[in-house]
């Protein structure tokens, strides 16, 4: 009649209860690091993201990235541009979801994941992102890798409730914000700012620091480094505009790996190791809706007069 | 296929409020429009062995609080709530609409904590599954988030002191005898030499406080597993599963004898204890096989029920009454999960009521064990029905039990008094086809 193993009793044979299907394991900070990188749509976060992947790769560790963002793409360079299916895809596919079907495996071992979306214009992203990587917790991905790092590459701003989740509910416990020294970047950070400064002080994620990206005026460090003092943010570093970023990415691979002799690799892993060993995190303090503005407008000035300046010198 | 007609289960936020309630101390404070709560309160009201909170604190809220979220609106509820409802904790619960634009409703809870109130949250929403989903999602929060309000001991009393058991998976929603079931298992867990947490009941908010402090998890069903991993990960307490309740004196014998042996019990006391019952059952069931032989005997029956109901009643019927269980239907197994057992007959995993109703009619059954859902294709059947799985409308339900000793009894005679009713209506139906001619 009975079955009796280690931790089980069974009454009635075949193991009835360990038939059934768990119910979802709730959100837990897992193995290794998990990191959240934000900003602005086409600032530059993919690129970043994986670069920073591959010098953490390339420097021995473990690494999972998971592009957040319904466009799916994040990983693309990672993995020589071929298709992989989303994790939503998969879900909504409606069979069990297995682990081999939604990863691939890149550069030097990182494990690639997209959560993928809706199709644009119906459904909500931003629960399609929670929902993407409650499963992977499901799937006990982070307890069968175990990754020393998980980047978590969200797309960008921070436009309702949905996208706030990975920095909120206890899934990366740091966030980086990417941005240029453009206002509309500077503008989106500062709302990332907000979010953080809002779920922090009840256990949401702090900040890393600012990601410098696709620097190319001689004033671009002076705005991004005026705008985290006054926001109270560290600057992770900088990476300055260049035509090998923009090749690598043409050849479907990351700098670290289709230059890795170049300045640039040479800066994405000086990127990487701060990323990796930095523990000093934040609380931003975002500037208001005024305040950014006339930030913004003083800056200008300054610009204008330092760009007239030069226009006189050379005259 | 989905539970198209008479879905037997609420969705995920109506399992955590039905178990929050049923936890005696604890009020859940819901985060959603006013119809969540209130489709909750209609729902269960008349359903049997139900605790329901007659008030449910809502925050109602509206079209400007999901757009510009909730957060003050749920401030201010909790604020007002704990004025005017008499809890040792009170539980923010959440719903659809608030985890899709991001509610931070543990946030909100800790804020509330930190002015010294005794407030946790619970990140639920409907769509998480139904109501065992709800059950368990509500538990594992509960676990997570308690040791930010109480001092959690975390040490294991020894020496003198009996060592402490958690039940789970025996809740409300799932089992509709759950009440008189764990009281069961408390009886005879206590008659062993142990000391029982079963969070329903009176005592319950105690109990959450003391989870940690158990020797041993005990799981009844698959929706407990979860709740007792996630308490061994956080404290290292051991587990025991059962694939369900234990019935009748084979199965409690096994499981007492489990529990001797995990913890070092004292076996003598165990074995009086079962000798005594045994007798007691003999004596309550005096006289009943020779009704058995006159009218329960070579019976054939149909049984619908969430796993650990079908496997603990089919199991016991199957075997101390040769009842011929010709259609096993698990309504908490979805179709990619393997089901438990099929006693011989078909097994089918489903909740609709449609498809049940056909299953039943094509069973060839005498007796049907089911639902108070199946009352109607019981009746054109002209087949007695007792309803042993949820919903439960035709009966108060109060101690009964259908686990343990005391449940193996009840059964007993249960199944008797079904099996004349199905002779007598068998009689009856014999009789008009005659005067009909």
């Amino acid at each position: 009649m009975s079955e009796v193993e280690s931790n089980r009793v069974s009454f009635h044979g075949r193991g009835g209860a360990g038939n059934g299907k768990p119910a979802a394991a709730p959100k837990s900070q897992s193995a290794g690091r998990h990191i959240a990188i934000y900003g602005k749509g086409g600032i530059g976060k993919s690129t970043t993201t994986s670069n920073i992947s591959a010098a953490l790769a390339e420097a021995g560790y473990k690494v999972i990235q998971i592009g957040c963002d319904p466009k799916s793409d994040s990983t693309n360079t990672l993995r020589g541009n071929h298709y992989l299916p989303t994790v939503l895809d998969s879900v909504r596919g409606g069979n069990k979801v297995h682990l081999a079907d939604i990863s691939a495996t890149g550069f030097k071992g990182i494990l690639c994941i997209e959560s993928g979306g809706p199709v644009p214009g119906v459904g909500c992203a931003g629960r399609g992102i929670n929902a993407a990587v409650t499963l992977l917790q499901e799937l006990k991905l982070f307890e069968e890798f175990k990754p020393d790092y998980v980047l978590y590459d969200v797309l960008g701003d921070v436009v309702c409730g949905g996208f706030a989740v990975p920095i909120r509910d206890g899934i990366t416990d740091r966030a980086y914000v990417v941005t240029s020294s453009d206002f509309m970047a500077i503008y989106a950070a500062n709302n990332l700012f907000k979010a953080v400064n809002k779920y922090a002080p009840t256990g949401g994620a702090r900040l890393g620091g600012i990601i410098g990206n696709g620097l190319s005026a001689a004033y671009s460090n002076a705005i991004i480094d005026d705008f985290a003092a006054r926001t109270g943010v560290p600057v992770a570093g900088y990476v300055p505009r260049a035509l090998v970023v923009s090749q690598s990415e043409l050849y479907g691979k990351t700098v670290i790996e289709a230059n890795p002799g170049s300045e640039h690799a040479g800066i994405y892993r000086e990127l990487a190791r701060h990323i990796a060993e930095n523990d000093k995190l934040v609380i931003p303090q975002p500037l208001g809706v005024g305040d950014l503005r006339d930030w913004a407008r003083d800056w200008g000035d300054r610009v204008f007069n330092l760009e007239n300046g030069a226009e006189r010198a050379a005259a | 296929m989905g539970n198209i007609r008479n879905p037997r289960a609420g969705c995920a936020l109506h399992g955590a409020l039905a178990t929050l309630e049923a936890i005696e101390g604890v009020v859940p404070i819901v985060q959603a429009n006013a119809g969540c709560a209130m489709q909750h309160a209609l729902a269960y009201r008349d359903r049997g062995g139900y605790t329901v909170a007659q008030t449910v604190p809502s925050s109602n809220i509206i079209d400007k609080q999901v757009i510009f979220g909730g957060g003050s609106r749920l401030r201010e509820q909790i604020k007002n709530t704990v004025k005017v409802m008499d809890g040792r904790l009170y539980v923010v619960v959440g719903s659809c609409e608030c985890a899709m634009v991001g509610d931070d409703l543990i946030g909100m809870a800790r804020e509330a904590a930190e002015q010294g109130l005794q407030v946790i949250g619970s990140n639920i929403a409907g769509f998480h599954g139904d109501i065992h989903r709800g059950y368990t999602r509500v538990f594992l929060d509960l676990i997570d988030a308690l040791p930010e309000l109480e001092t959690v001991r975390g040490l294991r009393e020894k020496g003198g002191e009996r060592p402490l058991v958690n039940l789970f998976g025996l809740f409300p929603g799932g089992d509709p005898y759950y009440k008189g079931d764990l009281e069961e298992l408390r009886r005879i867990l206590e008659a062993i030499g142990l000391r029982v947490n079963s969070f329903f009941g009176p005592g319950g908010h105690a109990a959450l406080r003391t989870l940690s402090d158990a020797a041993l998890n005990l799981v009844f069903s698959r929706w407990g597993e979860t709740i007792a991993a996630r308490l061994e990960k956080k404290y290292g307490t051991p587990q025991l599963i059962f694939d369900a309740a234990p019935l009748g004196i084979e199965e409690v014998s096994l499981f007492a004898q489990a529990l001797v042996e995990r913890l070092d019990l004292d076996a003598t006391g165990a074995e009086r204890f079962l000798e005594r019952e045994e007798v007691l059952a003999e004596y309550f069931l005096l006289g009943a096989a020779n009704r058995y032989f006159d009218e329960g005997a070579g019976k054939r029956a149909a049984i619908v029920g969430d796993s650990e109901t079908v496997l603990r009643i089919g199991g016991f019927l199957s075997r101390f009454a040769a009842v011929d269980i010709r259609t096993a239907i698990y309504t908490d197994c979805g179709e990619e999960d393997a089901l438990p057992v099929d006693f011989g007959g078909a097994a089918h995993a489903t909740g609709d009521g449609g498809e049940i109703a056909d299953l039943l009619c094509g069973s060839g059954a005498d007796l049907i064990f089911a639902s108070s859902l199946e009352t109607e294709v019981a009746r054109e059947l002209g087949v007695p029905l007792l309803t042993v799985s949820h919903p439960v409308h035709d009966r108060m339900i109060g101690d009964r039990t259908y686990a343990g000793l005391r449940g193996a009894v009840a059964l007993g005679a249960d199944y008797l008094t079904l099996a004349r009713q199905g002779r007598r209506a068998a009689a009856e139906k014999l009789a008009r086809k005659l005067a009909a001619g």
